[in-house]
């Protein structure tokens, strides 16, 4: 097992520098300068601010007294893409994530700020896609082509279909607008923001909607990949054999079909969780949460690439280590892997 | 699991067989399946007896009824799309088709208990062998976790499996097929169960293991003193241990009697063809295998007269037309096919099996001694 952790940590690497280097790359490709964004865009900035801003920000190469270096048109050099690419990964392990362009605080801060929101967020919606999921998975396999089969079927048909987004914006329509006019205002729910002293709701109240939202089409594949799993299962010849010990249908799925089922499931939900705690960046915009997801999203429209690029590298760190304690988590279930023996060949 | 489930319950296996009556009678036993394409006769018309210690060898094509036949008895076939279409099936004189399935929980595994054909994907994965071997026993006599880890520890000693302490502990991918059957056997015959059902338990294990399975399954009756029913398409296998041998054909027993009236006196032309396809043991030579030609019958449309009639080489215009009746026997073997009865076609047609020639090849040319078949029980 060790072994195991180790190699996976030593892929880690090339996975992390392979993803910053493109996105590095990335940002030099998309147009719009993000300097000239600091300034409202246009003409608001002097052409001497803005070559302040740039040396600040490592942009373009500085001789000993700090000055920029021109090249013979008399415009500064920029510093090659792979230089700064170098300071920024060495800044990286110095904990240094550098500064944001428009917020002017370091990205360490900033993420520091909104990470919680992300996690709690994402928490919500991981033990609602869990619950729901699995729960009405077992219930559809169970009851197997009854009504609630049919209504989970059919349910998690549309479910996956519907873009989070437009379910956001639905939700907040049916619960923020319309229940507030039908209700007079006596119930509503909060279409926006994590809560705080301005809010007529108490916090835990503004999770409700984007928890939904952002759990609605993996707790709808959730569902669907449980039922799927414990039908398989209820066909192993293992089931058979519980059967003809004399357990009772009840023991059966609960003792002998359910741990087995489980374990793609909780792989699903795993990686789903990791997905989530890289900020959702949709479910975040249409309600306006403080999490990483609107701050990147918010980030790529000014082209504020510092924070893009430390929220992007904080999230496949987050991601990376999610993935391999699924992975950690599968050997528990399954002890042929624990034990790295072949699979069966059922 | 309540400790006391079967608190009020009786159990049937400390019970006296009534009068008269045999420790398992199969009575015209008919099991069809309702699918959308019609109704497949899967069984239709199976009659047996069972007393303790004996062993029932139940042989058959695949497709022939043969684990339907069990699994009804058990109550392991799933209703829809099975029904019960007659019949009865009486353990120590109760109805098991009246039972409810709460009823049946507590005969299966407990008086009745079955192992089947794939040990490979017959055992949970992800359970360890002691806690499978122990539930029955947690299940049916209520011991504690301790107690039946105890005592799985002992049964896989006596199923021959070799550091049995340290095995409890491990997982089914770490044992091989034949281990893994051992296994099943042990967990079969934790609750010291009145009828053992093997569905083609050797099936799927190398030859060199099946040897030894078999020889296991005997051992065991000769300790428990169970009965045991041996389902398999090799007439070789059931050459060991049977006692009584019933042939199955198209969802019907088409010839039943003991294993020596099967293999020397057999009246049926379908038990030819299953003899004659035994592959025999040639020393000097190399002769080609006798195989059955053609298919069985589909079990939705059987032809109408003898369901073996399209296959049969000495089928006559009568067995097209009419279903043949039983031609029973004093002792109780009956064949059914029309000319059973007429012993010039059947000597002249039944193969070379005569006890003068004494053998069969069935990899050990002398487990046909007839002292050995029939002598135990």
């Amino acid at each position: 097992m060790g072994k195991y952790i180790l190699k996976r940590v030593l892929q880690f690497i090339p996975v992390f520098f392979g993803v910053t280097l493109i996105l590095f790359a990335l940002q030099n490709i998309v147009p719009g300068d993000p300097i000239k964004l600091i300034g409202g865009g246009g003409k608001a900035m002097t052409p001497e601010a803005e070559l302040n801003l740039r040396i600040r920000y490592n942009l373009v190469q500085v001789d000993e007294n700090g000055h920029a270096v021109l090249d013979e048109n008399g415009d500064p050099m920029p510093v090659p893409l792979m230089d700064q690419y170098v300071t920024y990964i060495t800044n990286l392990f110095q904990g240094d994530l550098g500064e944001s362009y428009q917020r002017k605080m370091p990205v360490t801060e900033i993420l520091a700020n909104k990470y919680p929101y992300t996690i709690k967020l994402a928490a919500c919606a991981i033990v609602l896609e869990a619950i729901m999921g699995i729960g009405a998975g077992i219930i559809s396999a169970v009851k197997r082509y009854s009504f609630w089969d049919i209504l989970v079927t059919l349910s998690t048909s549309v479910l996956v279909a519907v873009p989070a987004f437009w379910l956001g914006m639905l939700l907040q329509l049916i619960f923020g607008v319309w229940m507030k006019e039908w209700t007079g205002g006596a119930f509503s729910l909060p279409i926006s923001g994590a809560g705080g002293a301005a809010s007529q709701y108490q916090d835990w109240i503004h999770y409700i909607l984007p928890s939904i939202t952002l759990a609605s089409v993996s707790t709808a594949y959730a569902a669907r990949i449980m039922r799927s799993q414990l039908l398989d299962v209820m066909n192993q010849d293992y089931i058979r054999t519980a059967k003809a010990k004399g357990l009772s249908n009840r023991a059966i799925i609960w003792r002998h079909a359910l741990k087995n089922a489980l374990i793609p499931v909780v792989t699903y939900i795993g990686v789903d969780f990791g997905a989530m705690l890289a900020g959702a960046i949709l479910t975040e915009t249409v309600f306006n949460w403080p999490g990483v997801g609107y701050e990147i999203y918010r980030a790529i429209t000014q082209r504020d690439w510092p924070i893009v690029m430390g929220g992007v590298t904080v999230v496949v760190v987050v991601v990376m280590v999610i993935n391999l304690l699924v992975d950690i988590s599968y050997a528990f279930l399954d002890p042929r892997i624990r034990y790295g023996a072949p699979k069966d060949k059922s | 699991m309540k400790k006391n489930a079967n608190k009020n319950y009786v159990d049937l296996k400390t019970q006296p067989i009534p009068e008269g009556q045999h420790l398992l009678e199969v009575d015209n036993l008919k099991m069809y399946f309702h699918t959308e394409d019609g109704i497949v006769h899967a069984v239709d018309g199976v009659s047996y007896t069972l007393d303790r210690g004996e062993t029932l060898g139940v042989v058959g094509e695949s497709g022939s009824g043969k684990s339907v036949t069990a699994m009804t008895i058990m109550g392991l076939i799933s209703m829809p799309p099975g029904k019960i279409e007659g019949g009865r099936v009486l353990y120590r004189g109760h109805s098991l088709l009246d039972m409810s399935e709460e009823e049946m929980q507590h005969i299966r595994g407990n008086d009745i208990a079955m192992i089947f054909q794939d040990p490979m994907t017959s055992l949970n994965p992800v359970y360890k062998i002691g806690k499978q071997v122990g539930e029955g026993l947690r299940l049916h006599r209520g011991y504690s976790k301790q107690e039946a880890l105890q005592r799985a520890t002992e049964l896989l000693d006596l199923v021959g499996i070799p550091e049995p302490e340290k095995r409890v502990n491990e997982y089914p991918h770490q044992f091989s097929g034949g281990m893994r059957q051992r296994v099943m056997i042990a967990m079969a015959l934790a609750c010291d169960p009145d009828i053992l059902i093997a569905d083609e338990p050797t099936t799927a294990l190398d030859v060199t293991i099946q040897a030894q399975i078999i020889e296991l399954m005997q051992e065991m009756q000769e300790k428990n003193g169970n009965a045991i029913v041996m389902i398999t398409h090799d007439l070789g296998v059931v050459a060991d241990i049977a006692d009584k041998i019933m042939v199955m054909y198209a969802g019907r027993p088409v010839e039943f009697g003991t294993a020596d009236e099967i293999f020397y006196d057999s009246r049926h032309p379908y038990t030819w063809g299953l003899i004659r396809s035994i592959p025999e043991q040639a020393i000097d030579e190399k002769k080609p295998l006798t195989p059955i030609h053609g298919n069985p019958p589909s079990l939705m449309n059987l032809p109408a007269g003898c369901p073996f009639a399209p296959r049969c080489p000495y089928a006559q215009d009568i067995c097209h037309e009419k279903l043949p009746e039983q031609v029973t026997t004093e002792t109780g073997h009956y064949s059914a096919c029309h000319f059973a009865g007429d012993m010039d076609f059947v000597k002249k047609n039944a193969p070379n099996t005569s006890r003068s020639r004494g053998k069969i090849a069935t990899g050990t040319p002398d487990v046909l001694d007839p002292s050995v078949i029939g002598g135990r029980a």
